[in-house]
């Protein structure tokens, strides 16, 4: 963003004022609308609640936890599906074998696993971080082989003749000509870890602190205003996540590539 | 030819349990879950697997049309009225990263269990990437197209009709192809949590209460087989009929 104060304040105006207006009318209707409180929040209370969860302790707690997990479950899948995928590209039997398999298994909602980790892992984090690694595995590992195998033959051809190796080739022509793909594949697989934490941890975490935890305990106590605390701080992180990891690095490197689709500003 | 590999994996399953190789109390076997699957289909009246799957492919319907028809009407609200884009934008921005399965509570507390709380928390899920790419539909229509429709005496209806909203309909068939997905995984996801007796995610959870593997992968194969039939018969037969004919899409 530039830094002139009128870039600013426009930010200002199309980012925050409409939620400043909304707050302002789901407030005033909670004053005067007569219905249910305890039900249907208004901003103060969640504002309170959010100050006093803080106070504890526990926002902290629950943010740390869940980004450990997403962050563990989200490398492995990128990790292991990147070599996954480069060897189901590159080793055509395997591929004509196990894309099949990889194809029916990514039809699978990750959260219909849980029940299946439940009963052999149990409860607690080992299952979740199992969960987001599986909810981005697939995807990776399925775009890493299908972006390597459309890279143009002719690119491959072109080095071979100039007497590139195979590691070479590999490294310094297929790899960055499948890099934007990879790039788009690792944000979706990011989106589909995110989803999968918070579906993990609702279902599957103990005792640990996590964002989903919070959404999911509060329900027992009725206690809306630390649901919807617990939503916000959702949306907020996911939002984060998806900035720093992706727009950021986006425009950092990529950006000169510009067949990366999405919003490379 | 891709039945191989499937074949293959399911005979060395197969033979893994048979063997002991693995626990077949917990890995179960092709036969088991077979044997689940068809112990499923008896009974009197509608057999349960059917059951199943209708109602959690009912709800889907249910909040899928939901989903699409808020998410149409606000898409053309926000790309038509500015305040309501003012309004709408940013709220759409911070909502669509929260997962569906995150609503569960909220309207678990609002409505309770059954049906009415997995349908309305899909449509929830539905309604967001339509109303996004519809907007963006709208906002991405060609000006020069517009002038030149109105240049030859279109007047306003007709190039809502005829220009703005066939130049946004791929905007929206891709949106609507994201909605579905989306609806689908929530639904099943819903279905874990707040389903009270029916829904194949409430196949599967309950079966993984009482230890019943076989029908907990049978559950799963069962969603990979609707979910197939989903994308590759519903998706593409409507792709088929709408943009492809359009000539909208390069392929």
């Amino acid at each position: 963003m530039g830094d002139g104060a009128a870039v600013s304040w426009s930010v200002w105006m199309r980012r925050v004022l409409p939620f400043v207006f909304v707050a302002a009318v789901w407030e005033a209707s909670a004053l005067f609308g007569g219905y249910d409180v305890r039900l249907f929040p208004p901003p103060s209370d969640i504002f309170f609640r959010l100050g006093e969860m803080v106070l504890q302790g526990a926002v902290a707690e629950a943010v740390l936890g869940s980004l450990g997990r997403l962050l563990l479950g989200y490398g492995l899948a990128t990790f292991f599906g990147l070599l996954a995928g480069v060897v189901l590209a590159q080793v055509r039997v395997l591929g004509l074998m196990l894309s099949p398999c990889v194809s029916m298994l990514m039809a699978v909602p990750t959260i219909a696993w849980v029940p299946v980790f439940l009963v052999f892992l149990g409860l607690g984090d080992t299952t979740v971080v199992v969960i987001v690694f599986l909810g981005g595995f697939f995807e990776v590992a399925y775009s890493t082989q299908h972006a390597i195998a459309t890279v143009p033959k002719h690119y491959d051809y072109a080095a071979r003749i100039m007497g590139a190796g195979m590691l070479r080739r590999f490294f310094f022509v297929l790899l960055p000509a499948a890099l934007p793909v990879l790039f788009q594949a690792m944000r979706l697989a990011l989106g589909y870890c995110w989803r999968a934490l918070v579906g993990g941890e609702m279902l599957a975490a103990m005792v640990e602190g996590g964002v989903g935890r919070i959404v999911y305990d509060s329900m027992f106590f009725n206690d809306v205003a630390a649901m919807l605390v617990g939503l916000g701080l959702l949306g907020m992180l996911g939002l984060l996540l998806d900035h720093l990891l992706f727009q950021r690095v986006c425009f950092l490197y990529v950006k000169d590539w510009c067949n990366v689709e999405g919003d490379c500003k | 030819m891709p039945a191989i590999p499937i074949v293959l994996f399911l005979g060395a399953w197969q033979v893994a349990s048979d063997i002991g190789a693995v626990n077949p109390a917990l890995f179960s076997s092709p036969r088991g879950v077979a044997q689940a699957l068809l112990q499923l289909m008896g009974g009197e009246g509608i057999p349960p697997l059917v059951m199943h799957i209708g109602v959690t492919l009912r709800r889907l319907g249910l909040a899928i049309v939901l989903g699409v028809s808020l998410g149409g009407v606000a898409a053309c609200a926000m790309a038509f009225v500015w305040p309501v884009r003012w309004l709408l934008e940013p709220l759409i921005t911070f909502c669509l990263p929260i997962p569906g399965i995150a609503l569960t509570p909220l309207f678990l507390v609002w409505v309770g269990y059954g049906d009415l709380c997995v349908v309305l928390v899909g449509a929830v899920a539905a309604f967001f990437p339509l109303a996004q790419n519809g907007m963006q539909g709208f906002l991405n229509v060609d000006e020069q197209l517009v002038r030149a429709a109105s240049i030859m005496g279109v007047d306003r209806r007709g190039q809502l009709l005829h220009v703005r909203l066939p130049c946004a309909a791929p905007y929206f068939f891709l949106g609507f192809k994201l909605a579905l997905v989306r609806c689908w995984r929530t639904v099943v996801a819903v279905e874990l949590i707040a389903a009270s007796s029916w829904g194949l995610g409430y196949l599967i959870w309950d079966a993984a209460e009482y230890l019943q593997m076989g029908v907990v992968y049978g559950g799963v194969l069962l969603l990979i087989l609707v979910f197939l039939f989903i994308e590759k018969i519903v998706i593409r037969s409507l792709e088929r009929v709408s943009v492809d004919k359009w000539g909208m899409v390069q392929r």
